[in-house]
């Protein structure tokens, strides 16, 4: 091998081995073969190429790696939000393809709603052995308020009724689970919808 | 903003924005022939409907395409070369694809009608 041709491996190896980092999180069997297929890409055109072949060129033309993993996961997204497991994951995938599609906004802002109000329960539970105020208040006739973090030296809201007391714990975190996961299930189904065309538009075009 | 040049700019976003929107289409056409891998619908777009685009956007797109459900994807060994994945419509893309080409053919004539005094008058 000539040292040029060494250097270009290199080079070749270096622009993978960054796709690789930029598909971090997607699925390692579809980040392989989008990787293999790139990579068949590139082989090819070095072939074609022959010995006056120039990698960085063919590299160039192809694009940077982090545009490339940007715009596999912007093409994705609503794919991969169906399918993701974590909140991070399913919130990571909605926001890019919010940026897409009216629908993904929609989607997106129902799943963020619901991990807020998963989170507020959560705190609500783990704040109340340190905050006694922590809670579920009744302020007044027609208004409840979850209190996560009141002023310790006030810790009752006058005319305020608190309606769990110690409950609060148990079930903040019992229903902050049930929020956790029918908002993932929502968030994915949603996305599987709409990410499979297929499935809701189905009219005759057959010519 | 408004020299040669910041025009030109300006039209040449507008044409890349333009040709965004009718990529899927153009990927989707080029497999109603048959099977192809994403190098030959390279040259294929650029060949025949002389659609250069930069190539590192048509393999996300054919990804999603396949998620779509519009096409599959299966590896081919070549025997001298790497192996290629290669591309192929489903009854879904097939119909997918009329219906698409049908829309495209109302909507450039209709453009076609709107655009076709401008020509002769404006220029």
């Amino acid at each position: 091998m000539t040292p040029s041709h060494a250097s270009s491996r290199s080079a070749v190896d270096e622009y993978f081995s960054q796709l690789s980092q930029g598909l971090r999180g997607v699925p390692p069997s579809e980040a392989d073969d989008f990787l293999r297929e790139l990579r068949a890409h590139v082989d090819e055109r070095l072939h074609a190429a022959g010995s006056g072949a120039d990698p960085a060129e063919i590299l160039r033309q192809l694009g940077s790696p982090k545009v490339l993993a940007a715009s596999y996961r912007v093409e994705m997204a609503a794919s991969l939000a169906a399918r993701s497991r974590s909140p991070l994951q399913l919130l990571g995938s909605l926001l890019r393809w919010a940026r897409l599609s009216a629908g993904g906004v929609v989607i997106f802002g129902v799943v963020a709603t619901g991990y807020v109000i998963a989170t507020s329960l959560f705190l609500a539970a783990l704040m109340k052995p340190f905050r006694p105020g922590a809670g579920l208040w009744l302020i007044d006739e027609d208004t409840v308020s979850l209190r996560i973090s009141p002023d310790s030296s006030h810790p009752g809201i006058v005319g305020a009724r608190e309606l769990l007391g110690w409950w609060i714990i148990p079930i903040g975190l019992v229903a902050g689970t049930a929020v956790v996961f029918a908002t993932g299930a929502l968030g994915r189904y949603g996305a599987a919808l709409a990410g499979r065309p297929r499935w809701i538009r189905r009219r005759t075009l057959e010519q | 903003m408004d020299t040669a040049a910041g025009r030109d700019s300006v039209l040449e976003k507008w044409a890349i924005q333009l040709r965004k929107g009718s990529l899927d289409l153009a990927v989707l056409a080029s497999l109603r022939d048959g099977p192809m891998y994403g190098l030959e619908i390279l040259r294929r777009l650029a060949e025949t409907a002389g659609l250069v685009v930069p190539e590192g956007t048509v393999y996300p797109l054919l990804s999603r395409l396949k998620s779509e459900g519009w096409v599959e994807s299966s590896w081919l060994e070549t025997g001298t070369g790497p192996a290629r994945k290669y591309y192929r419509l489903t009854p879904a893309g097939r119909r997918h694809v009329a219906g698409m080409t049908q829309a495209w053919g109302e909507f450039a004539a209709g453009m076609e009608r709107l655009l076709a005094p401008i020509g002769t008058s404006d220029r």
